[in-house]
Order: structure tokens, then sequence, then C-alpha cells
């Protein structure tokens, strides 16, 4: 299979609406559970090893007419609530037994309210996790609430998750993050071999299909990758920093592209590598899931940096492993974490020469202009004079 | 004629002992060079006040000194000045007024310039933006800063293992930070003490907010029941001083209920009370006297609001206990009125429509305030669903001059009106 016929399955999933892969997956077994999580991360391993589907929502992108949704919020407030509410209003997520929402911010926050008083009867959990990074303070009230999490998941589908269970969950997971990391390594290295529009649909995948159908096609794409001919350009080495809720359109990403960057490290779709190495697959696996969280999450602006000089670290280390010549805030308008969080990063790329450039989106923009002069004049003011 | 141009506020003793009381803790802030004394800087929802004194510290309130900086109307340049500084117009206009303070010498009302915190006490409580605002503090200051994470009631209670973590934090991070910072030893016996006097405030904060539920309303619970939550929210719970202040404005409303009087504004006593409303949001600050007279002007008194329990719901039961000191400062910070989840706040505001026989709900929505404002919209249609009352839906800032439309918002109130006037006559007619 070529790398052109995995992009184009990608691709018809990206754009189904309708979550009918999703769909098709728990028609087939009566007993099946799906359950939706928004970004930015939960741990999928329980509801895996609880015998369901992690769904991830994404909002509706520029692909989805809001009508019902904009009825809900005020101009002031993000795209992704409110195409969000639409999917769920529109039935598009009527198969979906359980929603999970993330600690990110308050506007995602206040959702899980909104859901609970929309839909009633469904079961909605707010993911809450620790901004405290002590195994015996954080980690303890971080273990409980998994605990929670897979009580609440266990009275759902009528049936225990065993420990064995979350222990083989968690090695699927480990082999989607092996590949993931390889995915991107790969563009890192070759990044005219592996756009970042399709890395970006790849990843996109992995959030409807069952994860080891999302690792059997990572891996076909890795190994087809390999023999793709395709020219290196004197394009800018870019990193995107700031996408990691509300996505972009997928034009906005080639346009990035387009305009003469390499896109070599982002944060979209951070499920898939909020865990930078394997979890331990022996001993007590909530416990592991627990210490993972702790000392292994990337860091982002959803996140307590509990010592300043951590501030900023990550990203520098993202320009460093992988050779960028910038950076690029990509932040979607009125997201407060990724604009609350961007002057202190901004101003550790200056402190190192990092040159950067922001900008803000949504989800449905349509107008890619202006971003793609921007990012052209980004990409040609580093090759000429940094 | 506009509040800028009345001839005198008239103001009662309780709101003068406030003012002095807030004035000797800017005095008290801006002398710390001289005194010695340590500055923690800290949020208003789980504000731990009693914990702070226990440590000889002076609590400094950003998000007070903004409302001040808002009232007096300097706000917008210093909103600007942070705008022109990087950070963006789309976050929270408290953070922006505090950066563009700093920016301007820090200067306190008082015409002194404040000290730089010596600790930061994050407590994230019901607001993602505190976590963000304390770093970028953090980041301008690089000073100690110690996290109290308080986890969100997501399914409207507060479990063991919530409480039991916020503890852990208060034992293991917090007071540490603090015997560190202040060099003094932590006293449990002090902060009981210190517990006792919050609660007893507490009582009276309670009875003066329930007086609301008189005909007429003695108090407003918005626009006046922000100076009577000022103590109780600030640098003063838990002192001899807000036991006093408390005493006094309780003896006060008891007297404007034997005297059959509404609130008192700032032009004088409310002559008649046409609608009894209640306001889910903050106010508007920097045309805060503005606002508040579109009101009274046409007879309307909030008689309940969400906003007076951004620093704790005791009017739903809850009281500092001293014989539980960690373990209530953790039920006080879990059960702020934005750390509830949205049927709770739905809930809570149906009660009040009941409790207080309102005749509608307004909402005054922040664009700074997602944590008030994401949702309110459904808010406001189980309100009417449920209550069958009216409501109304305006929309305002907290310190930025540039979202306060004196026309826009006084159409939609007068709008308002006319809309629980008719549904009055249609259930008068209903009734006949």
């Amino acid at each position: 299979m070529s790398t052109a016929d995995i992009i184009a399955r990608c691709e018809a999933l990206y754009e189904d609406l309708d979550f009918t892969a999703a769909r098709k997956w728990k028609e087939a077994d009566p007993s099946r559970k799906v359950i939706a999580y928004m970004p930015v991360y939960v741990p999928r391993e329980i509801i895996h090893a609880a015998g369901m589907l992690p769904l991830g929502i994404m909002g509706g992108g520029d692909g989805l007419e809001v009508i019902h949704g904009d009825a809900y919020y005020q101009s002031y407030i993000c795209r992704i609530p409110r195409s969000t509410i639409e999917l769920g209003l529109s039935k598009r997520m009527d198969f979906v037994d359980g929603m999970l929402f993330p600690s990110i911010c308050d506007v995602i926050r206040n959702l899980s309210g909104m859901w609970k008083l929309l839909f009633p009867g469904k079961y909605v959990r707010y993911f809450d996790v620790p901004q405290n990074y002590r195994d015996d303070v954080g980690g303890s009230y971080y273990t409980n609430e998994l605990n929670e999490l897979r009580e609440g998941l266990e009275h759902l589908s009528g049936r225990k998750i065993t420990d064995d269970a979350l222990r083989a969950s968690i090695a699927v997971y480990n082999e989607n993050r092996r590949l993931v990391q390889a995915v991107y390594g790969m563009r890192s290295r070759e990044p005219w071999k592996v756009p970042s529009s399709e890395v970006y649909l790849l990843m996109r995948a992995g959030l409807v299909l069952p994860v080891e159908e999302h690792n059997q096609m990572l891996s076909e794409y890795l190994a087809a990758a390999e023999n793709v001919k395709a020219s290196k350009r004197d394009n800018c080495r870019v990193v995107i920093n700031g996408s990691f809720c509300e996505q972009p359109p997928l034009n906005l990403i080639k346009s990035i592209e387009l305009a003469g960057c390499y896109i070599v490290d982002d944060d979209y779709m951070i499920v898939h590598r909020w865990l930078r190495n394997p979890v331990s697959t022996g001993g007590d696996p909530m416990q592991n899931l627990s210490l993972a969280f702790l000392h292994e999450s990337i860091a982002t602006a959803a996140k307590y940096d509990d010592k300043e000089e951590d501030k900023g670290k990550y990203l520098l280390e993202q320009v460093r492993s992988n050779a960028a010549e910038g950076v690029i805030f990509a932040a979607p308008s009125f997201c407060d974490p990724a604009l609350l969080e961007r002057p202190m990063l901004a101003d550790r790329c200056s402190e190192h020469n990092v040159p950067y450039i922001s900008f803000k989106y949504a989800e449905n923009s349509g107008q890619m202009q202006p971003i793609r002069e921007q990012a052209g004049t980004f990409a040609d003011s580093i090759k000429l004079w940094s | 004629m506009s509040a800028a141009t009345s001839p005198e506020v008239i103001k009662e003793p309780s709101m003068v002992k406030q003012k002095e009381m807030i004035a000797g803790n800017y005095d008290r802030l801006t002398g710390t060079k001289e005194s010695g004394e340590k500055v923690v800087s800290t949020f208003v929802p789980g504000n731990l006040n009693e914990l702070i004194m226990c440590f000889d510290m002076v609590n400094n309130l950003p998000e007070t000194n903004a409302i001040q900086n808002g009232m007096r109307k300097v706000s917008g340049g210093m909103i600007m000045d942070a705008e022109k500084a990087g950070h963006s117009e789309d976050v929270c206009t408290y953070v922006k007024a505090d950066i563009g303070m700093m920016g301007r010498g820090n200067i306190a009302p008082n015409g002194k310039p404040m000290p730089a915190p010596d600790m930061l006490l994050l407590s994230y409580t019901g607001c993602f933006t505190f976590m963000k605002w304390f770093e970028l503090l953090r980041h301008e200051y690089k000073c100690p800063t110690v996290m109290l994470q308080i986890p969100y009631q997501g399914d409207g209670k507060i479990t063991k293992n919530m409480r039991d973590f916020v503890v852990k934090q208060l034992k293991e991070e917090v007071i540490p930070m603090f015997e560190k910072v202040s060099g003094v030893k932590f006293d449990i016996d002090r902060l009981r003490e210190y517990l006792k006097n919050s609660a007893k405030a507490e009582d009276n904060l309670v009875w003066v907010l329930e007086s609301a539920k008189n005909r007429p309303s003695p108090i407003d619970a918005y626009f006046g029941g922000v100076y009577y939550i000022g103590p109780m929210f600030t640098a003063f719970r838990g002192t001899t001083d807000a036991v006093e202040y408390y005493d006094l404005v309780r003896k006060e409303i008891e007297q404007r209920i034997r005297e059959g009087k509404g609130p008192i504004t700032p032009e004088g006593d409310m002559k008649e009370e046409k609608y009894r409303l209640v306001v889910e949001g903050p106010p508007n600050w920097t045309s805060f006297r503005e606002f508040w007279k579109l009101f009274y002007d046409e007879g309307a008194v909030v008689v309940a609001s969400s906003y007076t329990k951004v620093g704790g719901l005791y009017d739903q039961g809850f009281r500092h206990d001293p014989n539980d000191p960690l373990g209530t400062l953790a039920d006080y910070c879990l059960g702020c009125y934005t750390n509830n989840n949205l049927p709770q706040r739905v809930e809570l505001l149906e009660k009040y429509m009941n409790d207080y026989q309102a005749d509608g709900l307004l909402i005054n929505s922040i664009k700074s305030c997602n944590s008030f404002s994401a949702g309110q919209l459904l808010m406001m249609r189980e309100i009417e669903k449920r209550t069958g009352k009216p409501a109304a839906f305006i929309e305002t800032d907290l310190v930025d001059p540039r979202y306060f439309s004196h026309a826009n918002v006084k159409n939609r109130l007068e709008s308002y009106f006319q809309m629980v006037d008719q549904k009055r006559s249609g259930a008068s007619l209903a009734a006949a």
C-alpha cells in the first residue's frame, strides 16, 4: 500500500463527522461501548482495558456547519465547544456511551456540566489531573482519580477491568506511542518525504480507530514512506506551538508548508505523545499510569510548571532536538491556556535567539492567504538573515 | 443625572469603617519596607487569609488591585500597556491590568509603590487563568511560588480524595513554604482562633445577604453586595475588625428593616422596589456606579447574586470550623461558587429565584471570565424553563472600559423590565 492510499483512507476518516468507523466497530458486537474524550489527555488504556473504544473528539473543524452550537456561546469563546455541542445535538454522537472532559481550561471544564444538562443519562466525567507532581501528593490523588474512572467504566459496562487487561492495554498503547514517535522522527529527519499534512491525518485517524488498527496503519505508512521519492527543498524548519486543543483546518497546515516551512514538531493531538516513554507493564498498572503522568508527561500550557526555570524548557528541547530554526505560535482565538502561556514562551525563545512569529486561527478559518504570507515572510527572513 | 455629577455619595458608618480597613491594609502593604513584614499575593476564591495571618504576612490580592484600578478608571491604559507588551487581546483583563500596573510602578491607591511579593500563593480555585496568571507573575518577580490545587467538583460533590489532596498540599507544600519565607513557625491554635472569628463574621454576613428576602429588600445583593462581601473575601476574614464590621453592618440593616427602607445607593435610599432580580456573573468595575444607576433608576433591586459567592457559599451552610482547621480550609476552597459544576450553579440560581421571590434572572456575562461565562446561555434557558420567569443577558467586562457600552446595556435592561411587566400582567390576567 502506498502512502497516498493510506492517507486517502485517513482523509476519509477525518472528513467523516458521523464517525462511521466507530459506529461500525460498535455495531459489530452489542456489548461494545464507545467513550469519547476531548483534548488534551486521557488515559485511553483504561477505556481500552474495559473493552471499549476511545473516540477522540476534536470539534467539527471546517467541515461542519454550526447551527445550534453558536446559540450556546458568546462571541468571545473559542470554536471547539460550539462545534462539539453541534455534533452532540445533531445526533452525530448518539452512539457514544460516555464522554470525558479533561482538565484543560474553564471552557472545556464547563462544557462537562453542559453535557450533563444536555444529555442526561449519559456517562459524563470531568477528568481532573494533578498539577502537583509529587508521588505522595499529586500522585496519590491521581491514582484515586484513575480508580474512580475505572469504577465508572466498570459500572457502565457491567464488567470488571482486571489488572491483567490493563497491563495488556498499556502494552498496546506503548506500541502505539513507539510508532507515533517513529513517524514524528521520520518527519523530523526527512520532512520532504513525510509532509506534515500527512502526519496530521495519520494522527487524526488514531483518534477514531481501534488502537490495534492504528498501529497497523502506522507500520504500513512507515514502510511505504521509506520508498517515497521526493526532493529536499530549501525550506525553513519550524516547531508549531499552541495548537493542542482546537485544531487548525488542514488547509492551514498545508499553507504553512506551502509557504516554505517544514514543520518538524508540533503539539497537534498531543494525546498520542503525552507520555514520552513507555509505561511499565509490570506491577500495579494504575500506579504505573499515575507515575507516567507525573514524570513522563510533555510540557504544555494546560499544565503547571512548578519551577520557573522549567518554563519553555520543553519547547527549547523540541527546537534543539529537531534542529528547528524557528517557532510558530499558532493558537486558536480565545484559547486561554495557549494565549496566556505565549508571552512566557516567547521570552524564552528571545533569550535563546530562537526566531518566532504568532498568529491565531479558528477551526473553521477559511482565509489562508494572510497565514501563508506571514509564514512565508518568516521562512524567508530566517533563510536570509538568521 | 450621571453618578459622576452627583453632589455627594451617601455613606453609612459600616462603609466608612470598610474604607478605613482597606486603606489601612494598603498602608501596611506599602509600608513593608519600613516594617519588615513579608507580603504574599494570592487570589480571592480560595483565599486563605486566616493561614496567612498565622505567619504575620500581609495579604495582597491582585484581583482587588485590578478592581480598584477599574473603579478609579485607570485600568484601561494598563490593559493596553500589557497588550502592547505581547499579551493577547483575548485573555483576562484582570491579568493584563495587573501586568500593566506593574509596568507603571505598581502604585497602590494610596499613591505609594507596592512592594514586590515575597511569595505567591497560587490558590488554583475555580479558575484556570489563575494558574497562568501566577506563572506570569513568577516570571516577572522570580519569587517563591506555591500551588494549592483545588479539584473541581465535576460530579457536583466533594469527595474524600479531593479533600485529602487539599489537606495534604496544605501540610506538605503550603505551610512549609510559608514557614520558610516568613520565618514563623506554624501554630495551629493560632489558626483556630482566627477561624473562630471567621465563623462569627460569616454568621452575620449570611444574615445580611438573607435580609433580601424581606419586601422591600433592605439591601442590594449585587452592587451593594460587593461592599458586604469585601472584608470577608479579602484581607480581613479572621480578624476582629471583620467581626466588628459585620456586627455594624447587621445593625444597620436591622434598622433599615424596622424603618421599611429599601437599599442604600450612592444617591441615597432607593425609593420604590419595582423589580426583584437574581444576577449571575461578576459586575463591571470601570462603570460600576453608572451600571448600578441603570438599576435603581428603574426601581430594580438585586435580591441575590452568584458573584457574592465566589469567595464562599456561606449562605448554603458552610462555616469555617476551628475544630478541623485544615479540613475546613479545604472545604472552603472546594466549595467556592466557580468550583461548582454547571448543574449545581443552575440549582443554586433556581433556589435563589424561589427563595427570594425574584421576578427574573439577569446574566451579566463577562468577556474576561470564562470560568463564569462559558455555559451561561444554557444556564439562562434552564432557569427560564424551571421557573417560568424571564431571563436576560447582557455583556460587559471586568476592568476593560472598551467592553462597557452604556447605551447597549441600558436598552437591554429597559426591554427586560418591560418583559417582566408583561409577564406580570399576563399572570394577573390569567389569575383573573
